[in-house]
Order: structure tokens, then C-alpha cells, then sequence
């Protein structure tokens, strides 16, 4: 999952940067152009959403026990 | 028997020393002496032992490299090549490395392990992976206590606020150190996905540090599929999992820096995207609008009432010519008329008279012939001024 939301903010930039390289290239329809600046607008939002989300994460001490995998809160001190 | 010259005998021998496997990749121990290093930067010195002595040659290119300054009596561990200097006719050593020998099974150890991997291609560029340019969640594998976890943690959430970390705790030295920093790589490979690991301790003696010169651990972060950035000890110091991560930090802080971008920049650099993109559409639309306002004024230049503007323009032009050329016409047959008139008044009969001359009529009848009058008959005489009346008393035909 957290591997999806950073696909998503790459691709998102990757996406923008193309468009606007495409659009800079010029030599598209009118209609192109509205729909790639549609798309753009769209996608920068996406980026900035992604930038902006502070989700609340919690830092983890991972420990194995027989091959078991056990989740426990790291807390560093003096932060 | 054949007879050979010193090139060609020499060249023979040069052959069959660079054929043999072991003089081609061989370590050797000896004493340093006769050491020079010119300005080229190439090192020339002798490693000898009690009984023997063989000179030696290290290249500016692996001499840069050295760690130490070589000095005489000094006991090193060299790893190069044996091969023929065709010149002088003498077999030499051509050195890679130079260690010293006192510092010592490790040394050794660390450049035969080094020389291995290399072999290997485990170091190579084309296994190095990109880091994700937004990692969400780190791995760190690390000690728990100490200061690098700390300076991974606070520069880490310094940059990126929401970033997660994840603690794969191990010892950084000691007996179990490198199969525990194996086993974290593996882990989170395995069954832990994180965006980017973090593999790491403190700085050290060679000792300390030894964990992340095994092989165990070389291996474990040549197979992770995770991108694997590596902290291990201070600026100064290279280990082989520093070799073979996919980047080398030269301090936890820097490997935190390299693994978690700045959102902050990140942000700047997406609204920069976003006003080019704006400035694009701009100018898309204000490039069509002046195309447009091109072809309506094309458009305009031949409208019907621009168009019937042209012809009336012209039909005015035609009648301010007509007019003049009939003004022309007129003005030509008046002043033929004039002369008309100029000759006319010459042929005036009055005018005749003016000058002497005199009509003879009879009976309102002009006389141009002495046929049409008679002896006796009247005739009237007009001059200028009058006429009077005279009888023809003689006729006289001209002859």
C-alpha cells in the first residue's frame, strides 16, 4: 500500500513533466490542448495532495520471534 | 637451432610469464625499499625479503588510490601483476595495491575479498539502483542505541514530516553482527516492503567495522531488490557493503538526506511544473487568438462592402476621366472651329473689296464671264464702300 502512493506521486510527476513537454513541443490541436492542460491541472493537484498528506504514521521496531514478525512502536528519544 | 634476436627472444619470455595464471593475479609480502615516486605520479620501489628482491612499478592511476604514504622498510601486502619490461630486459611487478602489512589480517582479508567481488562484478554500475524520488517509509538496519538511528530519524523527518521509518534493530559489531544485518536486508525484502533500506553503524576501528566487510552481508545487499543506500562508519572509511550498496553515504545524516527528499523542494518543483504548464497554455491560446485575428482580417479585406467600395472607387475614376476627355474634345473642335472662322474671313468678299477689287452684278447675277454681257447693256459695279451703275461701251476677250 504504501508502495501504491508512491506509484502514484512518481507516475503523477513522470505524467506532468511529459505533458508539459508535449505541450511546450506545440504542433497539437486546440482540443488536445485543453484536455493535456485538464490532465495537467489534475495531476499537479495529485502531486500536491500526495506532498501534502501528513498521515498519521507511526515509526515501527520490527522484531522476529521464531519466524514470526512482530510490529513494535519505535520512540527515539529526544524528538 | 634457430637464431634469435634479443626482441624476438625477449618478447617469448614476455609471453610465457603473461600466459601463467598466477603471475597474472598474484598477492605478494615483502619490505619496501629504494621507493620513489616521480612527478608523473608513477611509483617505482623493490619488495624484498631476506633472500630475494623484485622490482616493482605502480601507475599514477593505482597509486592515486593508496591510503598511505609507501616508505622504506615498511612491510606491505601488494596485489598486482608479474609481467616483462621488454626495455630493460627484466621481469618487474606491476602493482594494484599496496597495504601495509601491519595492519594486518584484515587488510589482507578486506583486499581479498574486494579483489573477489570485483571478479565477481558485484560492485559493478549496472547493478545500481535508482533511489525512489518519494519513499513514503524507510527501512533502517542499524543499532537501536547509538547515535545513528538518531541523526537517520531527525533528519529524515526533518525533510519529510510524514515520512515512516522502520527499525530493523541488529548489533553492528561482534560475533552475530553480520548474519543479523543479512537477515534484516532479507526480511524486509521478503516480507517488510519498504521504499528505500538504510544499512548502517557508527564510525570504528577496521575491526568494528568488519561486520559490513563479510561476505554475508555483501551478498544480502548485492540481492536486495530494495534500493539500498549505506552509512557505515565516518567519511573516511570504506567498507565493501559501501562497494556494493547502491549508494554510499558518507554519514547516517547524508544516507538520511539521500533516502528522503525534501518535501518542501518537491513542492517547489511541482508548482514550477504547473506554471510552465499554465505559461504553455498561455501562450497556446494567445498564438491561436492572434491566427484568428489574422484570418478575420484577411476575411474583411474581401468583403462584398469592401469589394463594392473598389468598384465604385473605380467607377468614380472612369467619370472624372470621361469628364476631362470630353473637356479635351471640346476645347480641340472649338479651336478648330477658330481657324475655321480665320479662313473663312479671308474668303469674305468684303474683304476682297477692302483691297481694290469690285463685283459686277447684273441683275443680282454675279458677272465671272465676258459671255454674259452685251454691248450697251447696265451693269452694277459694288466697291467697298458702294456700287454705281455703268453701260458696257466695249468688250474685250482676253486673248
Amino acid at each position: 500500500m504504501a508502495r501504491a502512493k508512491k506509484n502514484t506521486f512518481e507516475e503523477s510527476l513522470c505524467q506532468l513533466e511529459e505533458i508539459v513537454q508535449t505541450m511546450e513541443n506545440g504542433d497539437i490541436s486546440l482540443n488536445e490542448l485543453l484536455s493535456k492542460y485538464t490532465q495537467g491541472v489534475k495531476l499537479s493537484q495529485n502531486c500536491m495532495n500526495a506532498l501534502n498528506e501528513v498521515e498519521k504514521t507511526m515509526d515501527t521496531m520490527l522484531k522476529e520471534t521464531d519466524g514470526e514478525i512482530q510490529e513494535l512502536e519505535l520512540k527515539i528519544e529526544g524528538d | 637451432m634457430a637464431v634469435h634476436s634479443i626482441s624476438e627472444i625477449t618478447k617469448y619470455i614476455k609471453k610465457l610469464i603473461d600466459s601463467d595464471s598466477i603471475l597474472t593475479k598474484v598477492m605478494i609480502c615483502g619490505e619496501i625499499s629504494n621507493f620513489k615516486q616521480y612527478t608523473s605520479g608513477h611509483c617505482y620501489f623493490t619488495l624484498k625479503d631476506a633472500d630475494a628482491s623484485l622490482k616493482c612499478v605502480m601507475f599514477r592511476s593505482r597509486a592515486q588510490h593508496l591510503r598511505f604514504v609507501p616508505t622504506n622498510g615498511l612491510k606491505v601486502i601488494a596485489s598486482g601483476t608479474v609481467s616483462v619490461y621488454e626495455r630493460d630486459g627484466s621481469y618487474q611487478f606491476y602493482a594494484d595495491t599496496l597495504v601495509p602489512e601491519g595492519a594486518g589480517e584484515l587488510s589482507l582479508a578486506f583486499e581479498q575479498l574486494k579483489e573477489k567481488f570485483t571478479e565477481e562484478g558485484l560492485f559493478s554500475e549496472v547493478y545500481k539502483k535508482d533511489i525512489p524520488s518519494f519513499p513514503k517509509i524507510i527501512g533502517v538496519v542499524t543499532s537501536l542505541s547509538g547515535a545513528v538511528l538518531h541523526d537517520i530519524y531527525r533528519v529524515a523527518k526533518r525533510r519529510n514530516p510524514a515520512i515512516r521509518i522502520v527499525l530493523y534493530p541488529v548489533q553492528v559489531q561482534g560475533k552475530e553482527s553480520a548474519a543479523q544485518i543479512a537477515k534484516g536486508i532479507a526480511l524486509f525484502n521478503k516480507s517488510y516492503p519498504v521504499d528505500v533500506l538504510i544499512v548502517g553503524r557508527g564510525g570504528g576501528s577496521m575491526e568494528d567495522l568488519w561486520s559490513f566487510n563479510e561476505e554475508i552481508v555483501v551478498r544480502a545487499v548485492f540481492a536486495s531488490k530494495i534500493p539500498v543506500i549505506s552509512a557505515v562508519g565516518h567519511e573516511t572509511d570504506y567498507t565493501l557493503a559501501d562497494f556494493v550498496s547502491d549508494v554510499r553515504a558518507a554519514t547516517p545524516s547524508q544516507a538520511a538526506e539521500l533516502a528522503v527528499p525534501n518535501t518542501a523542494d518537491l513542492s517547489r518543483y511541482v508548482l514550477s511544473l504547473k506554471a510552465q504548464l499554465d505559461r504553455v497554455m498561455r501562450n497556446g491560446l494567445q498564438q491561436r487568438q492572434g491566427r484568428l485575428a489574422m484570418c478575420l482580417k484577411r476575411v474583411a479585406m474581401c468583403s462584398p462592402q469592401r469589394l463594392l467600395s473598389t468598384k465604385r472607387q473605380r467607377i468614380d475614376g472612369l467619370q472624372s476621366r470621361l469628364v476631362q476627355l470630353a473637356e479635351a474634345v471640346l476645347a480641340n473642335k472649338k479651336q478648330k472651329m477658330q481657324i475655321s472662322f480665320e479662313k473663312l474671313a479671308l474668303l469674305n468678299p468684303t474683304e476682297v473689296l477692302r483691297r481694290g477689287y469690285g463685283i459686277v452684278k447684273k441683275n443680282e447675277n454675279i458677272l465671272r464671264s465676258i459671255e454674259t454681257v452685251e454691248h450697251n447693256q447696265s451693269v452694277e459695279v459694288v466697291l467697298v464702300d458702294g456700287s454705281f451703275t455703268a453701260i458696257v461701251s466695249d468688250v474685250r476677250r482676253n486673248v
